[in-house]
């Protein structure tokens, strides 16, 4: 019976520790536990360019990523951010606003550019290979997955946030899936100032 | 009101047979349907933007009845394929899946398709509806039967029938 108390005590010793050193390398420690969003990358604009994150200096920047073939999440983000654009008038020419396909065969730039066309005509749409996709989400730390159903149709699994970054790319916050759009503007407003 | 909104019901939701017998049930408003113990409402759908030959359609569904239902299918003249999708978000990430056998609908119960949730995947559109368009769908269910359900177009990224 002591024994087993002994052991008890010996773990909660141990989760205090283990507490104390996740909460002293949170806030303490110069580790990078994972924070550390956005970074170089190496994509096609809608005119076929290449657009790297040079591109996008000197302004903050409003990213989100999502597939043309979406019916749902990706639309409405598209035609919410260019609700914000036009409230925000000539303020939104201070920002960049990106939209990453991450369908690299079906979201061609000649596709984006036409899809695009139906929204703000200052978002940017970047389309890439497997691989520059890959690598471009795994630094802004993405997760997409795609699937083929049934009947052949491709699916993507997606984030669906809209993240915001400071115009040396440090990254500032999200716009959830679903936020309030007053709160959302008033984000887009901060980051502009 | 409430008599006089189920006296206008019944005179403009009707029920016709088609050619091979099956009752179908129609309805002259848009974004509502009677079938039976089933009560459509809210129904709408977004145009697509340019390029895409995928759309999404929703309403809410009542079961009215003692017995569960199931929407088993419904299709669109448009469209190759309309599938019942289900979304869910989960830790920010978008992912969607159908709804395989068809969808249940308790008795007493609704199940809402709303953005964000489950909503009618339109797949293969020749030529997609424009905004201000209405357009028909026909949904089949295991117990009501057949409805016809017209469905008000809203613009390009709406996330209602409204804006």
């Amino acid at each position: 019976m002591k024994s087993v108390r002994i052991v008890l005590w010996a773990l909660v010793a141990l989760a205090l520790v283990g507490a104390g050193l996740l909460y002293w390398q949170k806030n303490y420690s110069d580790v990078d536990i994972g924070f550390s969003i956005g970074g170089p990358f190496t994509m096609t604009d809608t005119k076929g360019q290449v657009f790297t994150q040079a591109n996008l200096k000197g302004k903050p920047y409003a990213m989100f990523f999502g597939f043309t073939h979406c019916p749902d999440v990706c639309p409405t983000t598209l035609w919410e951010m260019t609700t914000y654009l036009k409230q925000l008038g000539t303020d939104g020419d201070k920002l960049n606003v990106v939209f990453v396909g991450v369908d690299h065969e079906r979201d061609t730039p000649e596709h984006l550019a036409t899809y695009l066309s139906a929204f703000d005509d200052r978002m940017i749409g970047l389309s890439g290979t497997e691989r520059q996709i890959a690598e471009m989400a795994k630094a802004y730390r993405i997760y997409y997955k795609r699937s083929v159903n049934d009947d052949d149709d491709v699916l993507y699994d997606h984030s669906a946030s809209i993240y915001l970054f400071e115009a040396n790319g440090d990254f500032k916050s999200t716009i959830a899936q679903g936020e309030n759009p007053e709160t959302a503007l008033e984000k887009l407003k901060l980051l502009i100032d | 009101m409430r008599i006089l909104a189920s006296t206008l019901l019944f005179f403009l939701l009707t029920a016709t047979a088609n050619a091979s017998g099956t009752k179908v049930y129609d309805s002259d408003i848009p974004g509502v349907a009677i079938a039976g113990d089933i009560f459509v409402a809210g129904a709408w759908t977004r145009q697509s933007p340019p390029g895409v030959d995928v759309g999404a359609a929703y309403m809410r569904i009542k079961n009215n009845g003692e017995k569960s239902d199931r929407l088993l299918s419904a299709e669109v003249m448009y469209a190759d394929e309309v599938e019942i999708h289900m979304m869910g978000m989960k830790d920010g990430v978008m992912s969607m899946s159908e709804v395989e056998d068809g969808l249940e609908i308790e008795s007493g119960t609704a199940v809402v398709f709303e953005p964000g949730s489950y909503h009618l995947m339109v797949k293969g559109m020749t030529e997609g509806p424009m905004a201000g368009d209405i357009v028909t769908f026909m949904l089949e269910f295991e117990k009501a039967g057949l409805v016809n359900i017209l469905m008000p177009v809203a613009p390009i990224g709406a996330k209602g029938p409204q804006n």
